[in-house]
């Protein structure tokens, strides 16, 4: 009986989707203003929950052909005045079309000037460079129309625009090639774009007018985040742009369109996609200052691929295998313990486990262990250092920066808010609103490094909202929505920050006044402090101004600040962020699993910013603790985390590394013996000594960062000849390898046989044993050498540069 | 390898020690830097040029030293208090370093060599303990408590700047809490601590910067007695709004805050009689966050001086003050106000018209001009810089010194601010020796007499700005008796012309094998009308010669001229002299 129910009910559902499995025009409603307008249709059949873009190629049926005129690609111009309607199966839109007889003058701001900006003039690379090209120079993608005007319509003895024979103009002979043209050919004389210009130029080339309504935003569509299917893995989009006079119109044919990744998906001038290959991607619509987004994901059938089910260990996992799912990715199978307790180790403590620590975890039954683990290194002083060293990393902690004594002061101010667990918010706002001396509040020589008003909100702005704002301070950002107004409204919260010396060696005092206000350079206005989404605030002038911004940055209408660092944590922990590179959010940079992301966030903030129990929930993840082996059907991932990406160790981590390995590390000057690289406080601690130019710095080839920048990107993680020759004959391993106080000569010492000391080495920097081809390949070696101490020191230098012990995995 | 290589490398490897080894005697710091009085104490020295030095101290002291390939001595001595050190060799003399001799009595003092926690310093809490720091290290001690006790544990500098960071762990190793720099004590550490277990806990003391020979002061104590302590010190000297009248005379006018409702601390002054004043207003030696800024007013309320605007933690002004009333105030450079913006004002008044002192240089690495060489019978020069408060008469110089030396030159002239201190030491010096000395500037202004002490306490203080300075070594000037490293000979040209320009060789003949230095060549005790310019050769050259131009001196016949090679000997002078020559002057027709 229950059978029968279950079996009806399923045919009711089924029927209910088959009925909901419709046609979508939009928009289903539209005004076009005169002959120059048009409307980008856009056709969609949605059949549950997925939806097929037909723009191209659908049956429209126009009720009055009089009075619009629909192309191929679903471009609607009108014909003459009227209302009609255009129907695609059961989907209806109507178009009304006004004014065809008497059409208004081409707008320079809201026309033509896009047009330049859609064809490429006004780029950075074109003549939007801040010298022009030939002597031709337009303001960055039109950000100051005012100067456009001015540079087309007088300069060159007014031969750019020539309304007399607009054809003559230069402005139409060059983009035409019908001059000679630099940048070649950009321009049809039969294209709408060539049309629409010829025009302007020929009513007179006027510029904008005072009374002339303006552009308050835009609406791009399909908004809503798609998900397309190959074959039919292609989506048209359309772009609405509002006026001050409340009126709406299609802008798609004067907008500029970007694909965020375009081995994912291409879009062509008229907002057309094509997907390429699996993933997701953004598409970015610009008009004028404006910009629009909307993300598509393209999934293909793979073939054999069957999704095998997962106990998710947390919501992680949930979240991950979702998006795997989707894409057709099969996650890679759990990592063995030996490759688990190497890279939690390395990852949680920026050590190699010893050989006695791997053993008992490998001996270890308890079915928690891992988790038990994960606990005690999070809890060791190596865990405090070694992250304490990332940070130091984007705060600039360096002799350079900040000076010698704020050098240990900052960094162990470090350790111990990483030691103490300090809340992620509690400690954005210590460094952000520090003041006093910087020797007694070492949070305060974050204002050390960022010496000035512009350079401390775009470091906070790098920092803690992972914008890179620094394009907007001199015009529009390109990339993204901040705009001028928003950087100098941003900079506003800074711009009070003093720094005064005392003289005693390098102190430095750092307040807050009560005046100071920072002028726009363009307009000269005094900008308020501006945040995102709070908009501008009224600040009370007896406030500090930067207690006001860490409230808002702290604050729950913030979203970036805890993605911020979840998408950090994650990005240290599995090699790549979720939005990548980890510290530039932007629209054209989308998250490669937005959910994940959130969730993260999300549960960073509920738990109080508390970013142990964060790197808690990720290492205990399946995710993480994946093997790096990868399989069939995820081997091209490198962007959704199905299996562990290997990375090579960071130069600290190698160093110390080396030193375990060998028994002879490294020795630092000026730190006590026996501290290791990855508890350094800065990286240029050393003296200047002439004597030393020209001498090779083994970290440097391995990419420890001068800190001389807040971006992670200083550090290089690129391998480079430098460190192959390093690692094959640099001065530092030799002396490693041959000393004679090092574990090798001891075991060599002490009588132990050589295929023992063999175990030994690879159990040591390996975590693993080694094969029985490779054990005896090496003793084949050993013991065919006439001089055996040299051919077990070759064995350690084989050892050493094996990718298995240079790389984390 | 080549042939002539095996002979070349023989050669280096004979001279290296003796031309590349031998440097500049300097001296870094004495670990420890506090000793027990009337123990004897182990003492490493850092620095250069440490290979075969004598060591000398301020204070009655015996020393032994107790390694040769090492500056390791052995130190004992009665003396209490700040004291100083100096070592010696034939390279030259060092800079001053500084120690403390602790009676031993209330404060414990750390051991040596307990550098890990392994090796942790057994003590009884509450406890002093005073020490120096470790350099690149730290210094551990482990005590017990019972679970629920709590201890305050915090660390001072002691007459150095030593800036503590404070780490506790447990008996295991593992890290309990650490404290670098506090809201109450400033740049010092504090931990408060309650055991959550009975058992040992090991307390590690380093400076911030890992330095070494920096003097301490670490407290393990319990809190009510802690308490007691800080509120004794809020109820100490600091008042808010504290006035007092003072007369201009010498001495600490007392400690002070700017008060937390008017933001500025006043006091009247009444001067008697026209006075040279020097005013300091101090808060960092009280660790105190303010940075002072001194203003004297008139009593009508117009300004007579300011303070420099500069911003810092010790402020000081000197200025003439005729007899009237004035008033003084003291903010903060930042206007910062409340019972935490102490300061120490204290005042000078009376001292006299001069002061005198040796050129001061900041950078360690260049030695100081108070310490000299000399060969027996031979000249050097003590560089006397003479500050005058609107004085212009000459001062004359005189020694101070056990030595017979001979003065040369000894004056520093009418309005001029400085001049050379020019002494011959006695040709019975014994060569190895170290002499100290001091310099008394005496001068007169109508009718009455003014002298000064040479003083270096200030150029110290420059160098070594958080020590304690012992008073017996301001002023004190030290000169190392030197075997002469060569021999001056000049041969004289017997009778030389009015208006010509004649030519004396001069031979420097440097000792066998030892190492040579760039010198410079000069003709001393030339009367007018005949000139001689000084010749700079480098350490390859043996000979030069000096030109003299003759013009019309009134002399016929000069007698004692000498040539004096001043050598750059490890940067420090040496000056060695020829024989005396003499010399006939006639004229042309």
């Amino acid at each position: 009986m229950m059978r029968f129910f279950l079996l009806v009910f399923g045919l009711l559902r089924m029927a209910a989707a088959s009925c909901q499995a419709e046609w979508e025009l939009h928009p289903s409603e539209f005004t076009l203003q005169g002959k120059r307008e048009s409307l980008q249709l856009i056709a969609s059949w949605r059949d549950r929950d997925r939806v097929t873009d037909h723009t191209r190629g659908a049956d429209y049926v126009i009720a009055d052909p009089g009075v619009v005129s629909v192309s191929r690609g679903g471009l609607v111009r009108p014909l003459s005045n009227g209302v009609t309607t255009i129907q695609l199966g059961g989907s209806i839109a109507t178009v009304t079309v006004n004014g065809v007889e008497s059409p208004a003058p081409v707008s320079f701001h809201h026309e033509t000037l896009p047009v330049l900006s859609r064809l490429g003039c006004s780029a950075g690379s074109c003549h939007g460079s801040p010298h022009g090209k030939g002597s031709f120079r337009l303001s960055l993608r039109a950000f100051d129309p005012g100067l456009d005007g001015l540079t087309l319509v007088s300069e060159e003895l007014g031969r750019r625009t020539n309304p007399i024979e607009p054809d003559k103009s230069l402005l139409l002979l060059k983009p035409t090639a019908a001059v000679s043209h630099e940048g070649g050919k950009k321009l049809d004389k039969e294209s709408p774009e060539y049309a629409l210009l010829r025009s302007w130029i020929a009513e007179g080339a006027a510029l904008r007018k005072a009374e002339e309504i303006t552009c308050t935003g835009i609406t791009i569509y399909p908004s809503e985040p798609r998900v397309l299917h190959f074959p039919d893995a292609n989506q048209q989009f359309s772009v609405h742009a509002k006026f001050s006079d409340g009126t709406s119109r299609d802008v798609t044919h004067l907008a500029v369109f970007e694909s965020s990744n375009t081995k994912v998906a291409e879009v062509s001038r008229q907002g057309f996609v094509s997907g390429i290959e699996r993933g997701g991607v953004a598409i970015i619509a610009r008009y004028l200052e404006f910009i629009e987004s909307s993300s598509l994901t393209f999934v293909r059938k793979i073939d054999g691929f069957e999704w095998v089910d997962r106990k998710p260990a947390n919501y992680v996992d949930k979240h991950v295998y979702r998006k795997l799912r989707q894409l057709q990715f099969s996650p890679s199978a759990q990592s063995e313990d030996l490759e688990f307790v190497r890279r939690v180790y390395l990852d949680v403590t920026g050590q190699l486990p010893s050989a006695e620590a791997v053993s008992l975890f490998v001996e270890d039954r308890e079915p928690r262990k891992r988790s038990r683990l994960i606990d005690t290194l999070l809890e060791s002083e190596e865990h405090a250092s070694f992250w304490a060293q990332k940070w130091g990393d984007l705060l600039r902690v360096s002799k350079k920066q900040i000076g010698h004594a704020s050098v240990f002061k900052f960094s162990r101010w470090l350790v111990n808010a990483v030691s103490s667990n300090m809340p992620y918010d509690r400690f954005a706002r210590e460094i952000l609103t520090a003041k006093g001396s910087s020797l007694v509040y070492p949070a305060a020589n974050y204002y050390r490094a960022a010496g000035n008003t512009f350079d401390a909100m775009e470091t906070s702005a790098q920092l803690f909202l992972g914008s890179r704002i620094q394009c907007a301070k001199c015009h529009n950002h390109p990339f993204e929505r901040w705009t001028q107004d928003n950087y100098y409204g941003l900079a506003a919260f800074f711009n009070r920050v003093e720094r005064k010396k005392t003289g005693k060696g390098e102190e430095l005092i750092v307040y807050s006044r009560q005046d100071g206000e920072v002028s726009h350079p363009a307009t000269g206005e005094t900008m308020k402090p501006w945040a995102p989404k709070a908009g501008e605030m009224e600040v009370e002038k007896s406030f500090d101004r930067r207690d006001v911004f860490t409230e808002w940055l702290t604050g729950e209408d913030n979203p970036f600040f805890a993605q911020v660092e979840a998408n950090r944590i994650w990005a240290y922990l599995l090699g790549k962020g979720i939005v990548e590179p980890f510290d530039d959010f932007r629209d054209t940079n989308p998250p490669s699993n937005p959910p994940l992301l959130n969730a993260l966030a999300q549960d960073f903030r509920k738990s109080g910013y508390d970013r142990r129990h964060l790197l808690r929930v990720i290492l205990n993840s399946n995710t993480y603790q994946a093997a790096s082996k990868t399989n069939q059907f995820n081997r091209d991932d490198r962007t959704y985390f199905s299996h562990y990406q290997p990375r090579m160790l960071t130069a600290e981590q190698l160093v110390d590394a080396l030193g375990v390995v060998t028994g002879r590390p490294m020795k630092f000057e000026g730190v006590p013996p026996g501290l290791r690289a990855t508890e350094l406080p800065a990286p240029d601690l050393r003296a200047h000594n002439r004597g030393r130019i020209g001498e090779v710095e083994f970290m440097k080839v391995f990419g420890q960062p001068e800190r001389q920048t807040i971006c992670e990107c200083e550090r290089g993680d690129e391998s480079s000849l430098g460190q192959a020759l390093q690692m094959y004959n640099g001065q530092l391993i030799h002396d490693m390898i041959t000393a004679k106080d090092g574990r090798l000569h001891r075991w060599i010492r002490e009588g132990m046989n050589e295929e023992e000391i063999v175990r030994k080495l690879y159990f040591s920097a390996l975590c693993r044993l080694p094969g029985d081809d490779e054990l005896a390949l090496h003793l084949q070696y050993i013991r065919g050498a006439e001089n055996t101490t040299a051919a077990l020191e070759d064995t350690l230098w084989i050892v050493l540069n094996k990718s298995e012990f240079l790389f984390q995995h | 390898m080549a042939p002539w290589l095996l002979p070349v490398c023989l050669v280096v490897s004979t001279v290296w020690p003796c031309w590349l080894q031998a440097q500049h005697v300097r001296l870094e710091r004495c670990e420890p830097a506090v000793i027990q009085s009337g123990v004897a104490t182990e003492i490493r020295l850092h620095g250069g040029g440490l290979e075969a030095v004598s060591l000398w101290a301020s204070f009655p002291a015996e020393i032994e030293r107790i390694a040769e390939d090492e500056p390791l001595f052995r130190i004992s001595t009665d003396h209490l208090g700040p004291g100083a050190l100096r070592v010696h060799s034939d390279d030259g003399v060092s800079n001053l370093v500084y120690m403390r001799v602790e009676d031993g009595g209330d404060a414990a003092v750390a051991s040596q060599g307990k550098t890990s926690p392994a090796a942790a310093q057994e003590i009884v809490v509450p406890i002093t303990i005073e020490g120096s720091s470790q350099n690149l290290g730290a210094h551990f001690f482990r005590f017990g408590v019972k679970k629920g006790e709590s201890v305050i544990l915090r660390a001072e500098a002691r007459d150095s700047d030593f800036d503590g960071v404070l780490t506790l762990r447990t008996a295991s190793g593992r890290r309990i809490a650490q404290a670098d720099d506090s809201q109450i004590d400033g740049l010092n550490p504090r931990i408060h601590f309650t055991a959550p277990e009975e058992g040992h806990y090991i307390v590690e003391l380093m400076d911030s910067e890992y330095r070494g020979g920096k003097g301490y002061q670490l407290w393990i104590e319990e809190p009510e007695k802690n308490d007691d302590a800080a509120a004794a010190t809020v109820a100490s000297p600091f008042q808010p709004g504290v006035v007092e009248e003072v007369e201009t005379r010498e001495g600490v006018l007392g400690r002070h805050v700017i008060g937390a409702s008017a933001g500025v601390a006043r006091f009247p002054l009444h001067i008697k009689k026209r006075v040279y004043l020097t005013l300091v207003a101090a808060a960092r030696k009280l660790r105190s966050p303010a940075l002072p800024r001194i203003r004297i007013l008139k009593e009508s309320g117009e300004l007579v001086a300011e303070s420099s605007r500069e911003v810092f933690d010790e402020q000081d002004m000197q200025i003439w003050l005729d007899a009237g009333d004035y008033r003084i105030e003291v903010r903060d450079a930042y206007g910062r106000r409340g019972p935490e913006m102490r300061f120490e004002l204290t005042m000078h008044a009376g001292t006299p018209p001069f002061s005198l002192s040796v050129a001061g240089q900041k950078d360690k690495k260049h030695p100081l001009v108070d310490n000299f060489l000399a060969v027996p019978g031979g000249v050097f020069v003590v560089p006397v810089q003479c500050s005058r408060k609107e004085f212009t008469p000459e001062v004359r110089l005189h020694l101070e010194s056990s030595l017979a030396c001979i003065k040369r030159q000894d004056r520093v002239p009418d309005g001029k601010g400085s001049a050379g201190f020019r002494l011959r030491l006695p040709s019975d010096a014994v060569t190895g020796t170290l002499h100290t000395f001091g310099v008394r500037g005496v001068s007169e202004l109508e009718g009455s007499s003014y002298e000064a002490r040479l003083e270096t306490i200030q150029i110290l203080k420059e160098r070594d700005e958080n020590s304690e300075i012992p008073e017996s070594v301001n002023g004190l000037l030290a000169v190392r008796v030197m075997e002469p490293p060569l021999k001056v000979e000049v041969t004289s040209p017997g009778e030389i012309m009015k208006g010509d320009v004649v030519k004396v060789p001069v031979a420097l003949k440097w000792e066998e094998g030892g190492r040579r230095f760039s010198s410079k060549v000069r003709m001393v005790g030339l009367p007018a009308g005949i000139e001689s310019v000084e010749k700079r050769i480098d350490d390859k050259t043996s000979s030069v010669e000096l030109e003299l131009k003759v013009g019309n001196p009134e002399q016929a016949e000069l007698k004692d001229l000498v040539v004096e090679v001043e050598i750059d000997f490890h940067r420090h002078p040496l000056r060695i002299e020829s024989l005396p020559i003499s010399l006939k002057i006639s004229d042309k027709s």
